[in-house]
């Protein structure tokens, strides 16, 4: 029999327990308070303080039900955090498409429609004229942004009203983010280089739009990231 | 001995302990098996996550007291929850009352 059987029943349960750091904390704090104040009792009337903590283990019951019970609300609540940050990350990734059409306009304001519309291989339009896709690429892309605004806006009222609590590791959806666009800014600069290889400037400007805002993205995702995993443990 | 019906109706047994005034877990416990004669054996530790449950509906409501050094969790009946008991205790005594009409 274990010296401290009440510890050894709480560091099972800890281990059973999957939920939030606050539900978990505070089902630990009340598990051990009432199992102390159950042991004391049963020390009062006679029993060794081993004995007390035993039986005091035994009427409080096995840790796994207990631990389910707390864990089965926290899987519903993962789930719901898990969507809300994907609606994040997707709103972010719609706002980056609305922001590199804004520059599409501009390099199509600077350097003549070819440089973004004289691309080799047009997604969704093949045979379009340099004009259509130079256009499109500004006009597709702005309306990508504007539902990614409103994506973000969606993020914004359900995070109101969410619990601050988190199941989610620290800086893992800006870790995902910033994966994300560190990969788009990588594809996109390889699609870059590749037009250039072989039509010149003309086309160039179709994926260097979009590079060109994933990888300020990928950066301020990083330093989110590193935000909050350097974030001191309050 | 451990009673089959006693799991169903643990929301409406915590509430009623609570009508009585703030309590700790253990002493809902203490009360829950005073009151009964000890005839509900509830496996203490389940109690913790339906009063979470209760809680997160807005049916109790907690706040942390210190009692000679230590912290205590302490729960008590919102106006909420005690609409709630009463709604819940009715439906148990009109089901008390049917089954009594047929058995008897």
């Amino acid at each position: 029999m274990s010296d401290t059987p009440i510890e050894d029943y709480l560091d099972e349960l800890l281990r059973r327990t999957h939920a939030d750091a606050r539900s978990t904390r505070r089902l630990l704090d009340e598990a051990g308070d009432h199992l102390h104040a159950a042991a004391a009792d049963l020390e009062a009337s006679g029993l060794s303080r081993q004995l007390a903590e035993v039986e005091a283990i035994r009427r409080f019951g096995p840790a796994a039900p207990v631990a389910l019970a707390t864990s089965r609300r926290s899987l519903v609540a993962l789930f719901l955090e898990t969507l809300r940050a994907a609606l994040f990350l997707a709103g972010c990734g719609l706002a980056a498409v609305g922001v590199s059409g804004l520059v599409a306009l501009v390099m199509n304001l600077w350097f003549g429609r070819s440089f973004v519309g004289g691309v080799s291989v047009v997604p969704f339009q093949p045979g379009a004229s340099v004009a259509e896709t130079a256009d499109d690429a500004v006009v597709l892309r702005a309306l990508a942004g504007l539902v990614g605004l409103l994506v973000l806006l969606a993020y914004w009222v359900v995070r109101r009203r969410a619990s601050s609590a988190s199941l989610l590791p620290a800086g893992l959806v800006d870790a995902l983010g910033a994966a994300a666009f560190a990969a788009g800014t990588a594809g996109l600069t390889i699609a870059a280089v590749d037009q250039a290889a072989h039509g010149g400037a003309d086309g160039v400007g179709f994926p260097l739009s979009g590079a060109l805002v994933a990888l300020p993205a990928t950066l301020y995702f990083c330093i989110r990231a590193a935000r909050a995993l350097l974030r001191p443990v309050s | 001995m451990p009673n089959p019906s006693l799991k169903n109706n643990v929301d409406l047994l915590l509430m009623g302990v609570l009508r009585s005034g703030p309590a700790h877990g253990y002493a809902i416990i203490a009360a829950l098996r005073e009151r009964s004669d000890g005839e509900f054996d509830l496996a203490e530790g389940t109690i913790y996550p339906a009063l979470h449950r209760l809680e997160r509906a807005g049916v109790i409501e907690s706040s942390v007291q210190v009692a000679q050094g230590r912290r205590r969790r302490t729960y008590s009946l919102t106006a909420r929850g005690r609409k709630e008991f009463a709604a819940q205790r009715r439906e148990w005594q009109g089901f008390v009352t049917s089954v009594q009409a047929v058995i008897a």
